[in-house]
């Protein structure tokens, strides 16, 4: 049950009550529309206030950033204990035993991995016939995300970024918006008005997985294509964050 | 600002404008500014397409409050406009 301390709950009522009383003060004993008018948007407003004190996440958003810190933290020290340094490989769900995760290789010659068959459910997963042919297996903030999708989505360019718009518009509230555009095997994705930090610390984790916002999207656009893809480039200037994918063959 | 707080302020917005602006043409029918009010609500939940599930499902509850609002509006409108005596 929510707490009537609830922002939006007390917005609601407070904006219900003043247009309740001036809706007929207003039309009835003043004789004005226009009085009459505001009392019925101020109602209007209340009840979508109340209506949305009911969507809001059972996490308060500063719990939430405090668990991601933590999170990233955790991934971070595991890295960098391995002493990883080679790029992820975002697999989509068809090549795991659950939904889409990153495979980071625990032996790195300068050649992306190449994954044919789907990967066991275990953090050390064995990827190859070679003897080098391990990874560490990790879930990202994007494998959550989709889970929470009413809809997989879908191969087209178009198809992805009403993916993205909807987890990072929309559920998570990152960005103002998302472009999506493809060029043969590279994917180049634009996420507007980022409100998270690019360089948040975890240097070596974001070496390795890229920034949040570039997992994320990662994630989905694996998950969209069907096929393993991985961070190539990143890009930030002021509030627009250009991510480049490339197609792991 | 969360998009939730956007949305809000948007509807905020349109309605006072609204409102100003009709009062100021000398507007005094209110079933004239609640029909603009429930175009403008309809108008910016489709611009915020990107809602999360859960909103959209709670904010389509309040759609069908002010379809029902209008259409006692359109009823009442008819039944004013059938029992005018014939001219």
């Amino acid at each position: 049950m929510r707490s009537r301390q609830d922002p939006y709950i007390r917005t609601g009522a407070g904006l219900l009550l003043a247009g309740g009383l001036l809706l007929p003060v207003g039309y009835l004993v003043l004789h004005s529309a226009p009085y009459g008018a505001l009392g019925m948007s101020l109602i209007i407003l209340g009840a979508i206030c109340l209506a949305l004190a009911r969507a809001r996440p059972p996490i308060p958003p500063e719990f939430g950033r405090i668990l991601l810190e933590t999170g990233l933290e955790n991934t971070g020290a595991l890295v960098e204990e391995l002493g990883l340094r080679s790029r992820a490989v975002y697999l989509p769900s068809s090549l795991t035993a659950g939904p889409p995760q990153a495979l980071i290789p625990l032996h790195s010659n300068g050649t992306m991995p190449n994954i044919a068959h789907a990967l066991p459910k275990r953090l050390v997963a064995r990827y190859g016939p070679g003897a080098e042919d391990l990874g560490l297996l990790v879930t990202t903030p994007g494998s959550r995300a989709l889970a929470a999708l009413p809809y997989p989505p879908g191969a087209s360019p178009q198809e992805a970024e009403a993916a993205l718009s909807a987890i990072l518009v929309g559920m998570a509230d990152l960005a103002t918006g998302v472009r999506v555009s493809q060029s043969g095997p590279t994917v180049n994705v634009t996420v507007f008005g980022t409100h998270l930090s690019y360089a948040h610390g975890h240097a070596w984790l974001h070496q390795c997985l890229g920034s949040p916002i570039a997992s994320i999207v990662a994630t989905v656009m694996a998950e969209a294509m069907g096929s393993p893809l991985a961070v190539e480039a990143e890009e930030v200037k002021g509030s627009r964050h250009t991510i480049t994918l490339a197609m792991v063959k | 600002m969360t998009i939730l707080n956007r949305y809000i302020l948007s509807l905020a917005v349109a309605s006072t404008l609204t409102t100003v602006v009709m009062a100021a043409f000398g507007e005094k029918r209110l079933d004239s500014y609640f029909s603009l009010f429930v175009i403008e609500y309809l108008v910016i939940t489709l611009v915020f397409a990107y809602l999360s599930p859960p909103a959209r499902r709670l904010l389509s509850w309040v759609a069908v409050a002010l379809f029902l609002g209008f259409g006692a509006l359109v009823v009442s409108k008819a039944v004013q406009i059938l029992q005018r005596p014939p001219s």
